[in-house]
């Protein structure tokens, strides 16, 4: 089977050093969302070509803006809810306040230099590691749909697909090929696991009453989106080996 | 502190595109050094973190040691050029590794090792030559002075263990 070229790697390196560039002027949501998806991309890249080193690097870059990343999502979904209150709004305005400048301290570090240095390196992939790798990823996905099953995994199990779906997404993409099919369950994956965050914040605040309503609502909203994407896997499960 | 300071692995001559950082490692001096690591392995080597520098031919090095390596690699602009402070401070963890580049790998050893700089009076001095795909192993705190050079290992030496 002739393997179809990879889209140009500059398509997204090039992006992750533009949205490394603009939060070094501020940590607006917007590049710090856009650096850790580029972040995840190039990832996925490097997978295809079987190289190791530099992975957890970008994994290591992904992880310092994902305090961020998460404050800013509940901070989206709460002020599309409005039920949270001001006081909790300005829980959440503090919090991201220091997120930031941590993330700002790791984002002036060398290793981002010699991350971005590094990168510019590497060759494009062997059309032989992408093959594999690709059979590698699905497999993965397979593998995380079959845990579904297991009742002590519980939401683990949904997170641990939503990260392999999106790994398997990048790549059909990297390949130029149609991952149309994935995007649905991508998206409500996506969407548990931002209500998850936010649940995760609000727990920590159990005392506060003021809260016991947005808690009530964020669980309700997981339930549906926790359907949907049980049924949206179950509809796409036996379309994986073909993609 | 264990730190074991390799030399990359042996790399083609010229990139296709002329620039020395894109040097890749050849075919031959991968499965070569493959068979050293597997030396490492069977004397119980594991490494913590794997610091290695942004050249291709150091990042390809440390993909290669994938196979003794239970925690994070991460890149280290310091290994590209003479050992200052900025490596001694990355340098984290009880079992690590430095993949690098000739002079300066030996130098970190003197530095390290000795507690003086060679390079401050001639920038290609080595006091060790450390052959392509060789390993330095250290033990002691890492800082100058602080370590003692524990076993110096030469390629072909790492192959005869990984055969054993």
């Amino acid at each position: 089977m002739k393997q179809p070229p990879l889209i140009p790697a500059n398509t997204w390196l090039d992006e992750l050093t533009r949205q490394i560039d603009r939060l070094a002027v501020a940590i607006d949501p917007d590049p710090v969302h856009r650096v850790r998806v580029a972040a995840g991309r190039v990832s996925v890249w490097l997978e295809l070509g079987a190289r190791r080193a530099l992975r957890d690097d970008l994994r290591w870059l992904r992880g310092s803006a994902s305090a961020v990343r998460d404050l800013d999502v509940i901070t989206a979904l709460d002020a599309g809810s409005n039920s949270a209150g001001a006081a909790w709004a300005e829980t959440l305005r503090s919090e991201r306040a220091e997120a930031a400048s941590a993330m700002r301290v790791a984002f002036a570090s060398p290793r981002v230099a010699a991350l971005v240095e590094a990168l510019s390196l590497v060759p494009d992939p062997d059309p032989v590691c992408v093959r594999s790798a690709l059979q590698r990823l699905k497999r993965r996905v397979m593998r995380a749909g079959d845990q579904l099953d297991d009742p002590e995994d519980g939401e683990e199990a949904l997170h641990r697909l939503r990260r392999r779906i999106r790994r398997l997404r990048y790549a059909l993409d990297w390949m130029g090929a149609d991952a149309t099919e994935l995007r649905g369950l991508q998206e409500h994956l996506g969407d548990l696991n931002n209500l998850s965050v936010e649940l995760e914040k609000l727990e920590t605040r159990q005392a506060d009453h003021a809260l016991d309503g947005r808690r009530k609502a964020v669980r309700r909203e997981m339930d549906g989106r926790r359907e949907r994407a049980l049924e949206a896997w179950i509809a796409l499960r036996p379309r994986i080996g073909e993609l | 502190m264990d730190l074991w300071l390799i030399r990359h692995a042996v790399a083609e001559d010229a990139a296709p595109d002329g620039l020395d950082a894109r040097r890749a490692v050849t075919q031959e001096g991968r499965d070569r050094f493959a068979r050293g690591v597997r030396g490492l392995a069977r004397i119980g080597v594991r490494f913590e973190l794997v610091l290695h520098s942004p050249l291709l031919r150091a990042q390809e090095t440390a993909d290669l040691l994938e196979p003794v390596t239970e925690g994070e690699m991460a890149v280290c602009a310091a290994l590209a050029r003479a050992p200052d402070d900025e490596l001694l401070a990355g340098i984290q963890g009880s079992v690590v590794a430095l993949v690098g580049h000739e002079p300066w790998l030996s130098q970190t050893l003197a530095w390290l090792v000795f507690g003086w700089r060679v390079y401050e009076q001639d920038a290609t001095t080595a006091i060790v030559e450390l052959k392509k795909g060789a390993a330095a192993h250290l033990v002691g705190e890492p800082s100058p002075g602080g370590m003692r050079l524990a076993a110096l290992y030469p390629p072909a030496a790492l192959r005869a263990f990984g055969r054993r």
